[in-house]
C-alpha cells in the first residue's frame, strides 16, 4: 500500500470513528433499537438542518467570531417566509426564495453593524437577536403554519439533495475561492494576513452574507420539519443554534484528518446521533443536555490540549537529554 | 534606488527617528545597524509600508513613493523580510506566499490552486528551497524552513529593493546561505538590498556600504574601504555616561546572602542556566533580545516552569513554582510587554496598585475598606509622583512612563523584596528614566534585591553590581561593578 493510501485510510478511520463509536455505544445500551435503519435514516435526516446551520456558523468561528443572531436569523426566515408564501401563493419555490431574501437581508445587517459598532460580535448578536425574535412577533404574533403539501423538502430524499447541494456550494466556496482562502488566512493570524493586503472587514461582511444563504436553507427546512412555529423571546431561538455550533466543534477537530466540509457533516451528525441515542435510551431532556455537554468538553480538552501534550513530551525529552549530559 | 528625506517618528514621548536621511543606490548592498532601540526597524518598516512616518518623504526611483501598506510597497518593488512577522499558520505553504494576492489566480470565482502550487514552486526552486513542497500545511515545517517560505514571500513581487531585517539570526546555516544567494543575485540583477544584523561580521562580508543609527539619528554611513568590526562598534556605542543620570558610586557591594538562587535552568532558548541574586544586589543581565534573558525573568517570577533545574528563595527555602508562590513570598516582576502583561489598562490606577496587596489590606473578617486602598494609592501617587488627576483615573489615560510609575507602584505597595524587572526603562522619557533610576537605588541601599534585565547597555553598566551577560541561552560573561567597563567590552561577549 502506498504512502499516500496508507495514510488517506487511517485518516477515513479516524474520521468515521467517533460517529460509529457513538452509534455503537447507543446500539448496546438500546439492545440494537437504535441500529435500525429506519432510525439510522432519521437520524440522518434529522442531521440535515443542523449540518447546513453549522456551514453558517463555521465562516465566523474560523474567526473568531460568535454569531449568537443565527437562530433568530432562521426563525424569523422560518415565520415570515412562510406567512409571506402563503399571502403570495407562490409555494415552495416562494418560500425558498423568501426564505433566502430575508436570510442574506439580516445576516447582511448583522455583518454591517458588526463592523461599524466596533464593539464585539458577541455583543451586537445578541442584542440583534433580541431584534430579529421580534420583528415576526411583530407582524405575524401567531406565528405561522403551513399546509403538508409544503413540507415534503423536509422529508427524504428531499432534505439529502438539498444537503448534497448545500454541500457542494459550501466545499467550492471554501476551498476554491479567494474568499474561502482569505476567511482561513485571516483566521490563521489576522495581523499577517492584514499586512499582506487582506481586508478583514470586507471579508467578515461577505462572511456574514453568505451565512444568511445557509440559514435562509435552514429556515426552509425548520418549517418544513415543523409545519407549525411560534414565535419566541427572550433569546428562545439561541437553542437551534446549540447542535450546529457544537458540531463545529467537533468538525474543527475533525478536520485534522478530512476536508472541513466532511468534517462538519460528520461532527453535527455525531451531535445529532448523540441526542437521539439519549433520546431513545429515555433520558429526560436535562439528562441529554448534559451529556452532550460533557461529551463535547471531554472532546474538545483532548484535541485543545494536544500541543501542550506535544510541549510537554518535547521537554521531558530535553530535559533527559540534558539530565544525561550533566550526569557523565 | 531610494531616497530618504527627513524621516521622523515618534511613539509617544520616544523619538524612534529623527530626520533621517538616506540614499541607497542602484546595485548597492546597504548595511544597516545600531543598538537595540536605535530606529532600525522602525525606518525599514516604514519603507516597507508596515507604518507611516511623522513626517518626511521618499523617492523611489527617482519618483515620489508613499506607500499605504505592504503590499501597495511591494507594488512599487519593496520587499521586507520581518524579523517577528512569521507565517499564517493552519494554511499551506502557497497560500502563505500568495496570501493577499489569490485574486491574481482566480478565474470565474474560482481559484486555481495548480497554477497557485506550481508558482510556489517555480519561486522556491529559484530561491534554492525546491525541497519545501507548496501544498504542505505551513504547521508541518520548523522553523527555519517557515523562515525560507517568509523570504519567498517577499520574492514573490519580484523586488526592486528587498529589506532585510534580523532575519539571519532565525536562520540556520542553510538558511543563511539561501539567503546570502539572493542578495548576490539581487545584487548582479542591479537590484539593492538594505540588511539590518547585529552581526557584524556578517555586514561587513556582505555590505557595499553600511549606515550606523543611534537613538533614531544617522550617525554615518561607511563606504566599504571604511568599514570594520571596531569601527562599526563605536559608531554605534559613541556614547558617554551621564554622572548624575545613573548611580554614581562603583563600590558595587552587597550582603553576601544569597535570597534567590537559579540552578541549571532551562527554558526556551535558556540552557542549564545558574544564577545568584543576593540581598541589597542590583544583578544585570544583558544580550541580544533573543539571547534568553527574556525567558530568565519569566523563569524566575514562576511564570514559566523549567524544563530542568530549579528556582530557590533562599530565605525559607521555597521553590518558585508559579507567580502565586512569588508573589507570597514578596518577589515582583515587571514584564517587558508592559501594556499586556504588567498593567490592566482598563482599570484604574487605584485598581492596579492594590491587585497584589489585597492580603496586607485585610481588616476584620478579611473584608478591605475602600479607605485603605485610597490611602495606598496616595501614598504610591505621591512617592512616585505619578502624573494624575486621582487614583480613580484609568490608566489607559496615562502617558507612558507613567503608566510604568503604576507598575512600579503596585509592587512597592506591596513592599517587595526582590524585584525582576525586564526591561524597566522601555519606552520611557528621559525624566521618568531618571526616576526609576533613582528609586532603584533607593531599593538597594533599602535591601531589596533587584534582577534588572536590559537591552540598554549604558543602564546596565550605570546601575548594575554585577552584569551577567548572555549569547544563545548561556552565560558568556560576568562583569563586576567598574568604571573601566565600556559598551564595546559588551558588544564583543553578546555580538
Amino acid at each position: 500500500m502506498g504512502d499516500k493510501l496508507k495514510r488517506y485510510a487511517i485518516n477515513t478511520i479516524k474520521t468515521l470513528i467517533l460517529p460509529v463509536l457513538v452509534i455503537a455505544l447507543f446500539a448496546v445500551l438500546t439492545g440494537g433499537r437504535s441500529l435500525s435503519k429506519r432510525m439510522l435514516l432519521v437520524t440522518a435526516r434529522q442531521s440535515v438542518m443542523p449540518i447546513i446551520i453549522s456551514m453558517a456558523l463555521v465562516g465566523n468561528l474560523t474567526l473568531g467570531m460568535w454569531d449568537f443572531s443565527a437562530g433568530g436569523v432562521v426563525l424569523s426566515a422560518a415565520i415570515i417566509g412562510g406567512n409571506l408564501m402563503k399571502l403570495t401563493n407562490t409555494g415552495t419555490a416562494g418560500l425558498v426564495v423568501i426564505c433566502l431574501v430575508i436570510g442574506v437581508v439580516m445576516t447582511t445587517l448583522t455583518g454591517f453593524l458588526n463592523n461599524r459598532l466596533r464593539v464585539p460580535t458577541i455583543v451586537v448578536t445578541v442584542g440583534l437577536v433580541l431584534i430579529y425574535e421580534t420583528i415576526p412577533r411583530l407582524i405575524y404574533p401567531g406565528g405561522v403554519t403551513i399546509t403538508a403539501k409544503y413540507t415534503f423538502l423536509a422529508s427524504s430524499p428531499y432534505c439529502f439533495i438539498i444537503l448534497a447541494v448545500m454541500f457542494v456550494f459550501f466545499y467550492l466556496l471554501y476551498n476554491k475561492t479567494a474568499y474561502g482562502h482569505n476567511l482561513r488566512a485571516l483566521g490563521g493570524s489576522r495581523e499577517i494576513a492584514r499586512s499582506a493586503g487582506l481586508k478583514a472587514s470586507r471579508i467578515i461582511q461577505t462572511g456574514f452574507s453568505i451565512s444568511g444563504i445557509f440559514l435562509g436553507i435552514g429556515a426552509v427546512l425548520h418549517i418544513s420539519t415543523n409545519g407549525q412555529l411560534l414565535t419566541v423571546s427572550a433569546l428562545g431561538s439561541v437553542p437551534l443554534i446549540f447542535e450546529p455550533m457544537m458540531g463545529v466543534f467537533l468538525a474543527f477537530f475533525l478536520s485534522r484528518f478530512c476536508n472541513l466540509t466532511i468534517a462538519l457533516v460528520v461532527g453535527t451528525f455525531t451531535m445529532t446521533a448523540l441526542t437521539n441515542g439519549l433520546v431513545a435510551l429515555g433520558l429526560p431532556a436535562t439528562m441529554r443536555s448534559i451529556t452532550s455537554g460533557l461529551f463535547l468538553l471531554i472532546l474538545l480538552c483532548i484535541s485543545g490540549n494536544q500541543a501542550r501534550i506535544i510541549k510537554w513530551r518535547e521537554d521531558r525529552k530535553r530535559a533527559r537529554m540534558l539530565d544525561a549530559k550533566h550526569n557523565t | 534606488m531610494l531616497t530618504v528625506k527627513k524621516i521622523s517618528k515618534a511613539f509617544g514621548p520616544t523619538r524612534a527617528l529623527i530626520d533621517v536621511d538616506m540614499e541607497i543606490r542602484r546595485g548597492e548592498i546597504r548595511g544597516l545597524i545600531g543598538e537595540n532601540g536605535s530606529g532600525k526597524s522602525t525606518l525599514a518598516s516604514i519603507i516597507a509600508g508596515a507604518q507611516f512616518a511623522d513626517s518626511g518623504s521618499f523617492e523611489l526611483k527617482g519618483k515620489p513613493y508613499a506607500p499605504r501598506n505592504m503590499v501597495g510597497a511591494q507594488n512599487h518593488g519593496v520587499s521586507m523580510i520581518i524579523q517577528e512577522m512569521g507565517t499564517i499558520p493552519g494554511i499551506t505553504v502557497a497560500a502563505n506566499i500568495f496570501t493577499g494576492r489569490l485574486e491574481e489566480f482566480t478565474r470565474f470565482g474560482f481559484i486555481n490552486m495548480k497554477a497557485i502550487n506550481r508558482r510556489a514552486a517555480e519561486l522556491l526552486q529559484e530561491i534554492g528551497a525546491g525541497d519545501i513542497h507548496p501544498e504542505t500545511l505551513i504547521n508541518r515545517l520548523n522553523f527555519e524552513e517557515r523562515k525560507i517560505v517568509e523570504i519567498a514571500r517577499a520574492m514573490v513581487a519580484n523586488p526592486d529593493l528587498l529589506i532585510v531585517d534580523e532575519t539571519t539570526t532565525a536562520l540556520a546555516q542553510r538558511g543563511r546561505e539561501l539567503l546570502y544567494r539572493l542578495i548576490r543575485r539581487l545584487h548582479e540583477e542591479n537590484k539593492s538590498v538594505l540588511f539590518i544584523s547585529h552581526d557584524l561580521h556578517e555586514l561587513m562580508s556582505i555590505c557595499d556600504t553600511i549606515t550606523v543609527l543611534r537613538d533614531g539619528i544617522v550617525i554615518d554611513t561607511l563606504e566599504k574601504e571604511e568599514i570594520s568590526v571596531d569601527r562599526m562598534r563605536s559608531l554605534m556605542v559613541g556614547r558617554e555616561l551621564s554622572g548624575s543620570y545613573f548611580r554614581s558610586d562603583y563600590d558595587g557591594s552587597y550582603s553576601d546572602e544569597v535570597v534567590l538562587e537559579a540552578k541549571r535552568v532551562t527554558s526556551g532558548i535558556l540552557e542549564e542556566f545558574n544564577l545568584e541574586l543576593h540581598k541589597g544586589e542590583i544583578l544585570g543581565v544583558g544580550g541580544l533580545s533573543d539571547c534568553g534573558m527574556h525567558e530568565l525573568g519569566r523563569v524566575l517570577f514562576g511564570i514559566d516552569k523549567p524544563i530542568t533545574g530549579s528556582v530557590t528563595l533562599k530565605k525559607n527555602n521555597v521553590q518558585v513554582k508559579d507567580p502565586h508562590v512569588a508573589t507570597k513570598n514578596n518577589m515582583a516582576y515587571v514584564s517587558k510587554e508592559r501594556d499586556r502583561e504588567a498593567i490592566i489598562l482598563n482599570a484604574s490606577i487605584k485598581e492596579n496598585v492594590v491587585l497584589p496587596s489585597h492580603r496586607q489590606l485585610r481588616k476584620v473578617l478579611g473584608l478591605i475598606t475602600r479607605r485603605s486602598e485610597t490611602n495606598l494609592t496616595n501614598k504610591q501617587i505621591e512617592t512616585l509622583r505619578i502624573k494624575c488627576r486621582n487614583g480613580k483615573q484609568i490608566c489607559n489615560e496615562l502617558s507612558g512612563g507613567n503608566k510604568q510609575k503604576v507598575v512600579f507602584a503596585k509592587w512597592l505597595g506591596k513592599e517587595s523584596d526582590i524585584l525582576i524587572l525586564d526591561c524597566p526603562t522601555r519606552g520611557i522619557d528621559v525624566g521618568v528614566k531618571a526616576a526609576m533610576y533613582k528609586l532603584m537605588t533607593e531599593l538597594k541601599a533599602q535591601g531589596k534585591s533587584i534582577v534588572m534585565i536590559s537591552e540598554e547597555l549604558p543602564e546596565l553598566i550605570g546601575m548594575s553590581d554585577r552584569i551577567l551577560l548572555l549569547k544563545n541561552g548561556r552565560l558568556q560573561a560576568e562583569l563586576r561593578r567598574s568604571p573601566d567597563i565600556s559598551e564595546k567590552q559588551i558588544i564583543q561577549y553578546i555580538i
